[in-house]
């Protein structure tokens, strides 16, 4: 697949020579029709990267080639093809969300019957048809959210810029836009770029992570890939039926390959191990031979918090907060 | 091109679709503007009376009468003997600075350069013709300051009255003279006119006057001016100012919002969304202010005088004033943005500096009411010129004649529009 997005030794300062560095020679390429996830703290620098990728901001130094065009030295080109979506809410509030569409949608050059037909094509996309005659001002944070979303639709870009697109949302509102964004890579083929401090929803969503952590990307690969280089262990626990598990018990369970360690509190059995899925069966097998019944059994696996602990000795969510 | 009108176009229905708006900008004024004239409805403005230092002449071509020369009474009465600190007359000439022109067409001319404000012109015949029935004298005025100019031919009116009732005193008394064979001989030596000329000014009886004033203007017939009209307009101007100035300011609330920068993001170049800010707001301006202009007359025409009672005003050059006004104010409305920092400093502060403007602009009192420095001071304002102008218009000046006040508005607009606009691309950084 071919890079749609290559980012070259991008960098910005602020106020130079003596400001903050938000931005420090990113180099960076994202597949065409991938959903990217940029996942790190607030402040890490996620989106003054996605702010010079859609021309707000020149780089201190660096570009970026967006579908063939330079971010630098063709703007105006860029503009064409990408759609953004912003953190903040950005509509006019007293605008129906019809209104709001139109407008934009004019600037991004549209107009006639493909304009409305765009239209009518986000606002089924975002689920608003309904109340797409209603002022903005009324809709709840979710639909704004989702309009705020079809406005950067609407010229059907090949790339879409998305920067943390569910923050104060509540876990409905989030599957919708989560479910939203899935649908843009499935059923349109866009490239999704999108930034987030929710690990969760990378994991989920994202093709390729890349974890920014004061303005230099610490870490890029698939969620797995990013998980599987920390070599972090899963943590299986199970619950018996028994008050006292016997130590011939934890003694065969210590020697299945792939076990790190086992523990015994009150009639639960905790152990590390490497990878859970392989193990489980051979674990199984031995508490059912000793005739202990399993009355629970929950599997905690590594994630890109810890792949973020791991990395920058923090955790993502004390960073955010 | 298109993109812009549709910038525009949207600043425009945010505005007047939005009922709060609709109702501070549009209603309140309106609403103030009809009390005022329920108050105020008859009071005519009286600007300039106050003003210790109005030049005005007095041309005395009178070639005196059976009585002597009567139209040198209107030259003792207005310039003060300077020998004695009295006051020749009761009147209060003190207002003006009075001065002797022996050339007609020299005071003519001194009028029409505004050398002074008005000049009284007393006829070769005016002796003889108050003798056997009527006289006439013109008072001369020049239309700019027709204000000034209509107090002065008031007093001049007072002072007719005095020496016609005087005329016909002196008359009597002198026919009794007459018949004394002592004071006959004096009276035809001519020893006695001082006497008479002193009987004429001392008598005050108002009634029957024989002297007609006849009142000419430099430009056309001055209209006075009535208080009502007067803050109308004044309102009209300084809402329309806090307007452009509040769209001016909204790109900063745009960019707080983050809709400036989402313009930015579409392939539109950052002189279109200016441009059409701009524009909108302009047009915004004036929606504003013909509105307020249209709804103003029609307050009056409801409450008392009905149409064709208000002043007769050149249209064409009103509405070329309001253009001109309009850009003014939409250039001081970005340049108070590109000074501060945000949408609510922008607003609060603006709001204070163009009410600031307004009043040494002449918005709440003439500016004649204030001192020289003042009076000077109001002229960077674009209040002042767009009171001005009205005044003019008004007082029955014509398109050309506000051309002036025309041409220094739209430099003021572009020039603080300029000015604004450089600060304000700084301030939001990525226009």
């Amino acid at each position: 697949m071919a890079a749609i997005i290559t980012i070259c030794k991008l960098s910005k300062q602020y106020n130079p020579p003596d400001g903050p560095l938000a931005v420090d020679a990113i180099a960076l390429h994202i597949q065409e029709g991938e959903i990217f996830s940029l996942l790190g703290p607030n402040g890490a620098g996620k989106t003054t990267l996605l702010s010079i990728l859609c021309g707000l901001f020149p780089p201190t130094s660096g570009d970026a080639i967006i579908a063939g065009h330079s971010v630098v030295q063709n703007p105006m080109a860029v503009k064409q093809v990408i759609g953004v979506v912003p953190e903040e809410i950005a509509l006019y509030l007293s605008l129906s969300g019809r209104q709001n569409l139109r407008y934009f949608g004019l600037l991004y050059g549209l107009s006639g019957q493909g304009l409305d037909e765009a239209i009518d094509d986000v606002l089924a996309v975002i689920g608003l048809t309904d109340r797409a005659g209603d002022k903005v001002a009324h809709y709840s944070s979710g639909m704004k959210r989702r309009l705020n979303i079809g406005v950067g639709l609407l010229h059907k870009p090949r790339i879409v810029l998305v920067d943390e697109p569910t923050v104060g949302l509540d876990p409905e509102g989030r599957r919708r836009i989560l479910d939203l964004l899935l649908r843009l890579k499935q059923e349109y083929g866009a490239t999704v770029v999108y930034t987030t401090h929710y690990m969760e929803e990378a994991q989920e969503i994202s093709d390729r992570v890349g974890i920014i952590h004061h303005g230099r990307i610490v870490a890029l690969g698939t969620p797995d890939e990013l998980i599987q280089t920390i070599h972090a262990e899963d943590t299986l626990r199970l619950h018996v039926g028994v008050s006292e598990v016997p130590a011939a018990v934890v003694e065969a369970l210590k020697q299945v390959r792939g076990v790190k360690r086992v523990s015994v509190g009150g009639d639960a059995i905790t152990l590390s191990v490497l990878h859970a899925a392989g193990v489980l069966p051979e674990i199984l097998r031995i508490v059912e031979k000793s005739g202990i019944s399993a009355r629970s059994l929950t599997v905690q696996q590594p994630n890109l918090e810890a792949v973020f602990l791991r990395l920058t000795g923090q955790s993502l969510t004390v960073v955010s907060e | 091109m298109k993109k812009l009108l549709v910038i525009a176009w949207k600043e425009i229905t945010l505005r007047f679709t939005d009922p709060i708006t609709l109702l501070l900008t549009i209603a309140m004024p309106l609403v103030i503007t009809a009390l005022i004239d329920l108050a105020f409805g008859d009071f005519v403005l009286s600007r300039g009376v106050q003003d210790r230092s109005i030049p005005v002449g007095i041309v005395n071509q009178d070639r005196g009468g059976p009585w002597g020369n009567l139209g040198q009474i209107f030259v003792r009465a207005m310039i003060p003997n300077p020998d004695t600190s009295a006051s020749p007359s009761d009147l209060p000439f003190e207002l003006f600075a009075v001065r002797e022109i022996e050339d007609e067409r020299q005071a003519r001319r001194m009028v029409k350069r505004e050398k002074i404000i008005a000049a009284l012109f007393v006829p070769p015949d005016f002796s003889q013709a108050l003798a056997s029935e009527s006289a006439t004298v013109e008072v001369y005025i020049n239309s700019r300051d027709a204000v000034k100019g209509a107090a002065f031919k008031s007093i001049v009116e007072t002072l007719a009255s005095m020496i016609s009732t005087g005329e016909v005193t002196v008359r009597t008394t002198v026919e009794g003279l007459l018949r004394h064979p002592r004071t006959r001989a004096q009276l035809e030596s001519g020893t006695l006119n001082e006497t008479i000329a002193d009987l004429a000014l001392t008598a005050a009886m108002p009634e029957s006057n024989p002297i007609k004033i006849q009142r000419v203007n430099t430009v056309g017939q001055a209209t006075q001016i009535q208080l009502t009209h007067y803050l109308a307009v004044a309102i009209a101007i300084t809402f329309t100012g806090f307007t452009a100035l509040v769209g001016s300011a909204s790109l900063l609330q745009e960019k707080a919002q983050w809709t400036l920068q989402r313009m930015y993001v579409t392939p539109t170049r950052s002189w279109i969304i200016l441009g059409g800010k701009t524009l909108g707001t302009y047009l915004s301006g004036l929606i504003q202010m013909g509105a307020l202009i249209g709804g103003m007359a029609a307050v009056e025409w409801i409450s008392s005088s009905g149409p064709g009672q208000g002043p007769k005003i050149n249209l064409l050059g009103l509405s070329v004033l309001i253009f001109s006004v309009v850009a003014a104010a939409t250039g001081i409305g970005v340049a108070i943005a590109g000074f501060t920092r945000t949408y609510a400093q922008a607003a609060n502060c603006g709001r204070a500096v163009l009410l600031l403007m307004g009043l040494a602009g002449g918005i709440f009192f003439p500016v004649e009411l204030f001192p020289r420095p003042f009076d000077v001071l109001s002229r960077i304002t674009f209040h002042y010129w767009a009171m001005n102008g009205y005044l003019k218009l008004a007082s029955g000046g014509s398109a050309t004649s506000i051309l002036p006040h025309v041409l220094i508005l739209g430099i003021m607009g572009l020039l603080f529009f300029s000015v604004g606009n450089w600060f304000l691309k700084r301030r939001i950084g990525f226009l």
